[in-house]
C-alpha cells in the first residue's frame, strides 16, 4: 500500500510540474509582462479609433456597424469598403455616421473607395483630431501587434496578436495576423507599440486566423482624395473601373494556357492555373448507386466584396468524371443529363443587383471531342459592363463514362468571359 | 286509314320528355284540360294551337290569336299558320315549351352499333380483352420509362411502389370518367375509359421522348418546349374527346369543340404559370441538358469559334433585362 501511495504522490508531483511548465507558467508570465504595454497602447491611441454606423434613413435603425481610424487631423477616416458599401450602392436609402465616445453623432461623407483591397476613405466634419501615422516598415514575423475596434457593438476593445507576414498564394495581398478579430472590428487599425498603423482589420477565418489590408493600399487610397462632394454614382463608376482593371491583370492572356493541367479518365483538363488557385479532388463510390465518379475542383478564395450578396473575382471550375457501373444506355444518359443540370450554389444575388441568367445551349466539336455546352450569363444592374458567367460542358460519345465540367466567373466583362471560356474549353483534350 | 301524327314535348337538350299520339283531326294544344295535348306552361294560352289536315293530307298548325304567339324554333320566327309537308317535321316553341310535330311517315335511319368511338377503334375498346391489353401496354410503357429515371440500383420494392402509385392514378382518373358515364348514360364503361386513358398516356410518353430527342439533336430547348405544349394539347384534346364520346350525348362537333377548348385552356394556364415563374428572379440556369444514348451522330455541332463568336444576341438580351431594372436605374452610358 505504501508503495502505491508513494507512486501516486510522485505521479501527482510530475503532473503538476508538467502543467506549470508547459501551460500555466508561460500564460502567467505573458499576462504579467504584456498587460502594462497593452494598457499603455490603449490609453494612448484609443481616441484615434472611431465607431462607424450605417443607418437606414426611413427607420433610423443601424444596418451595419464597423470601425475606422483617423489618418489626418482634418477628420479623414480609413475604414473597410464593406462597412459602408450599402451607402455607396444605395445612397438614397442609407447614411453613414461616426459615433463619438460621448455618444455624439457626426455624418460621414465618402471620399474614395478601393473595392479590390476592401478600403474606403470617409470624412467627418471635425478638425484637429489626433490621428495615426502609417508604419514605414513591415514588421518582423512574430512581432506583437494590437488590433482595435468595436467588436459586436459592445464598446472599444484592444486585442493582442502576432504578425505572421503576408498570406501565401493570395492574389490580393493580405497580412496574416494571429488574433481573435471579431465582427464590428472591421475597418479598425492594427498598430505596433509605437502607434503606427501596420494594417487594417478586414476579415477572419475563426480560431484567431485574421487578415489585414496592408498599408500600401491605405497610402494609395489616401492619395486619391478628391472633391468631397462627389456624385454618389461616380463611386459606382470607380468600383466598376477598379474591377475591370483588376481582371485585366488577373485574366492575363495565358492564364489558362500556361496553367497546370490534370488528367482525369482519358481527358486532360485545366488544373491549378496559378498559385492563387486551390484545387481539391475526391472520388465517390456510393454503394447503392450503379455508378461512381471522380471530382476535381479549383477556386480562388479571395473574392472582391461588392455587397452582402455579390462578389466579383470568383473563379471556380470543377470536373466530374462519371463511370457507369452496369446501367443500361437509357438510364446512364438520364443520370448524365440530371448531373449536367446541377449547378453549385455559389453565385447568389438578388434582383436589385443582378438580372436573371440567360443561356445559350449548343454542341461544340473540338478536336476529337463533341461537347454539349451551355453558356449562361447575367449582368450587374448597377455596375455597367460586368457579368457573372457560368459555362457548362459535357462530353458526348460514351455509354460507359461521361465527363462534365463547369466554369464560373463573377464580375467580369462579357468579352473577357467569352475569351476565357473559349480557352477553357479548348484546353480540354482527349488522351488515350 | 286516317293520318296519324305525334306531338313530342322536348326538354332543353332536345330529348323527348313526352309523346302524344294524334289520330283524329282537328285537335287543339294548350294549357286547358279540354285540349288533346295539355302543356303545363303559364306562358301558353288556354287554347293555344290548332292542328288540322288540309286536302293533301299535310298537317296545318294555326295559332289561336294567343298573347305570346307560336314560334318556329329554328328560325325564331313568329307564325300564325304553318304547313308541315308529308314526311316532314316542325319544331315550334309556345311559351317556354318546345314541341316537335312529326307524322307517322317521318323517316328514321337504321340502327347503329353501340357507341362508336373513332370508328373501328371504338369497337375495339368496347371489347374488354382488347381494352385490357391496351391498358397493360400503356401501363407497362410508363413503368419502363420511370424505371429508366431511377439513379439508384433498382430494387423490386421501388418498382412495386412506383407501379402501385401509377395504378392508383390510372384507376382514379378512369373512375372519375366512369362515374360521369354512370350519371349521364347509365353505364360505367370502365374498361373503355381505361383503354382510352392508357392509349393517350402512351402517346404522351412517346411525344415527350420524341421532343427530348429533338432538343438533344438540335439543342433547341425553346422550340422543343413549344412543340411539346402543342403536342400535349392535341393529345389531351383527343383524350377528352374519347372520354366524352363514351359518356356524353353531345354531337361529334360539340365534343371536339369542348375537348379542344378545355385542353387549350389547361395548356394555356400551364404556359402562363411557367412564363410568370420564368419572369420572376432566380439564380437558376435554364439550358438544354438533355443527353440521349442514340442520335449522337446527328447532333449539329459547331467549332468553338462559331459558338463563342455568336454570343452577341445573348448579351443584347441580358443588357435589355438590366435596362428594365427592377427598382433603380443603371448608370448612364
Amino acid at each position: 500500500m505504501r508503495i502505491i501511495r508513494e507512486i501516486m504522490k510522485r505521479a501527482v508531483c510530475i503532473a503538476i510540474f508538467f502543467l506549470m511548465t508547459t501551460n500555466l507558467f508561460p500564460v502567467l508570465s505573458i499576462a504579467q509582462e504584456m498587460l502594462p504595454e497593452t494598457q499603455e497602447v490603449f490609453r494612448k491611441y484609443s481616441d484615434r479609433v472611431v465607431k462607424i454606423q450605417v443607418v437606414e434613413k426611413d427607420s433610423g435603425a443601424k444596418a451595419v456597424i464597423g470601425s475606422g481610424f483617423f489618418v489626418n487631423s482634418y477628420g479623414y477616416i480609413i475604414t473597410n469598403y464593406h462597412v459602408i458599401s450599402k451607402l455607396v450602392l444605395h445612397h438614397d436609402r442609407y447614411r453613414a455616421e461616426l459615433v463619438e465616445t460621448a455618444g455624439a453623432i457626426r455624418v460621414l461623407s465618402v471620399i474614395g473607395v478601393d473595392v479590390i483591397n476592401d478600403l474606403a476613405l470617409v470624412k467627418a466634419e471635425v478638425n484637429d483630431v489626433p490621428f495615426f501615422r502609417i508604419a514605414a516598415r513591415e514588421p518582423q514575423q512574430g512581432a506583437r501587434l494590437y488590433s482595435m475596434g468595436f467588436p459586436q457593438d459592445i464598446g472599444l476593445s484592444i486585442v493582442e496578436g502576432i504578425y505572421n507576414g503576408f498570406m501565401k498564394h493570395a492574389f490580393h495581398k493580405k497580412i496574416h495576423f494571429t488574433a481573435p478579430i471579431n465582427r464590428g472590428m472591421s475597418g479598425g487599425p492594427t498598430i505596433n507599440a509605437s502607434g503606427e498603423v501596420v494594417g487594417v482589420n478586414v476579415s477572419s477565418m475563426g480560431q484567431s486566423i485574421s487578415f489585414l489590408v496592408p498599408t500600401e493600399a491605405v497610402v494609395r487610397i489616401m492619395k486619391s482624395d478628391g472633391p468631397s462632394k462627389k456624385n454618389p454614382q461616380d463611386f459606382l463608376e470607380d468600383i466598376r473601373s477598379q474591377i475591370l482593371a483588376h481582371q485585366d491583370i488577373f485574366f492575363s492572356e495565358d492564364l489558362i494556357r500556361s496553367g497546370q493541367t490534370v488528367r482525369i479518365g482519358d481527358y486532360r483538363l485545366p488544373g491549378q492555373l496559378s498559385p492563387f488557385f486551390k484545387c481539391w479532388g475526391d472520388s465517390k463510390h456510393p454503394e447503392q448507386f450503379p455508378y461512381h465518379f471522380v471530382d476535381h475542383r479549383c477556386s480562388i478564395d479571395d473574392y472582391i466584396y461588392i455587397s452582402d450578396e455579390q462578389s466579383s473575382g470568383i473563379m471556380r471550375f470543377s470536373h466530374r468524371y462519371i463511370i457507369n457501373d452496369g446501367m443500361n444506355n437509357f438510364r446512364f444518359h438520364n443520370l448524365y443529363s440530371e448531373l449536367f443540370q446541377e449547378k453549385e450554389n455559389y453565385l447568389a444575388g438578388n434582383e436589385e443587383e443582378v438580372t436573371r441568367f440567360e443561356c445559350k445551349s449548343g454542341a461544340i466539336r473540338h478536336g476529337e471531342i463533341t461537347f454539349k455546352t451551355a453558356f449562361c450569363a447575367r449582368r450587374y444592374r448597377k455596375l455597367r459592363g460586368l457579368y457573372d458567367v457560368v459555362f457548362k460542358a459535357a462530353v458526348l460519345g460514351s455509354d460507359n463514362s461521361g465527363l462534365e465540367t463547369e466554369l464560373a466567373i463573377s464580375g467580369i466583362s462579357f468579352e473577357k468571359a467569352v475569351g476565357v471560356t473559349k480557352e477553357y474549353l479548348e484546353a480540354i483534350t482527349w488522351e488515350k | 286509314m286516317g293520318k296519324i301524327a305525334f306531338v313530342e314535348v322536348l326538354d332543353k337538350r332536345g330529348n323527348v320528355r313526352e309523346r302524344v299520339k294524334i289520330d283524329s283531326f282537328p285537335v287543339t294544344i294548350g294549357r286547358g284540360y279540354a285540349n288533346a295535348v295539355i302543356v303545363d306552361d303559364h306562358l301558353v294560352g288556354v287554347e293555344h294551337l290548332r292542328l288540322s289536315l288540309d286536302s293533301e293530307g299535310s298537317i296545318i298548325l294555326e295559332d289561336l290569336n294567343t298573347i305570346n304567339g307560336t314560334w318556329l324554333s329554328k328560325f325564331r320566327k313568329r307564325i300564325d299558320r304553318h304547313r308541315v309537308p308529308a314526311g316532314g317535321e316542325a319544331v315550334i316553341r309556345i311559351g317556354q315549351t318546345v314541341l316537335r310535330l312529326r307524322g307517322d311517315d317521318f323517316p328514321v335511319g337504321p340502327a347503329v352499333s353501340p357507341r362508336t368511338l373513332f370508328g373501328p377503334f371504338g369497337r375495339c375498346f368496347n371489347n374488354s380483352a382488347i381494352a385490357f391489353m391496351a391498358f397493360v401496354a400503356g401501363f407497362g410503357l410508363y413503368v419502363f420509362v420511370f424505371a429508366q429515371e431511377i439513379n439508384k440500383k433498382i430494387v423490386w420494392s421501388d418498382l412495386t411502389g412506383m407501379s402501385l402509385i401509377l395504378l392508383i392514378a390510372f384507376v382514379v382518373w378512369t373512375g372519375f370518367w366512369s362515374f360521369l358515364s354512370r350519371l349521364v348514360v347509365h353505364s360505367f364503361h370502365f374498361m373503355t375509359h381505361l383503354a382510352i386513358a392508357s392509349i393517350a398516356s402512351a402517346f404522351f410518353l412517346m411525344l415527350l421522348t420524341t421532343f427530348e430527342y429533338f432538343e438533344f439533336i438540335f439543342s433547341a430547348p425553346a422550340a422543343a418546349e413549344i412543340c411539346q405544349y402543342t403536342g400535349f394539347a392535341v393529345i389531351f384534346s383527343l383524350l377528352l374527346y374519347g372520354h366524352l364520346s363514351v359518356m356524353s350525348e353531345l354531337s361529334g362537333g360539340r365534343r371536339m369543340f369542348s375537348s379542344v377548348l378545355i385542353s387549350a385552356g389547361i395548356v394555356g394556364m400551364v404556359i402562363l404559370i411557367s412564363y410568370t415563374n420564368r419572369k420572376e428572379f432566380s439564380d437558376e440556369l435554364r439550358f438544354s441538358s438533355v443527353m440521349k444514348p442514340f442520335g449522337r451522330t446527328w447532333v449539329k455541332t459547331v467549332p468553338p469559334e462559331e459558338f463563342f463568336g455568336d454570343l452577341e444576341k445573348l448579351r443584347t438580351k441580358i443588357d435589355a433585362m438590366a435596362q428594365e431594372g427592377p427598382k433603380e436605374k443603371t448608370l448612364k452610358e
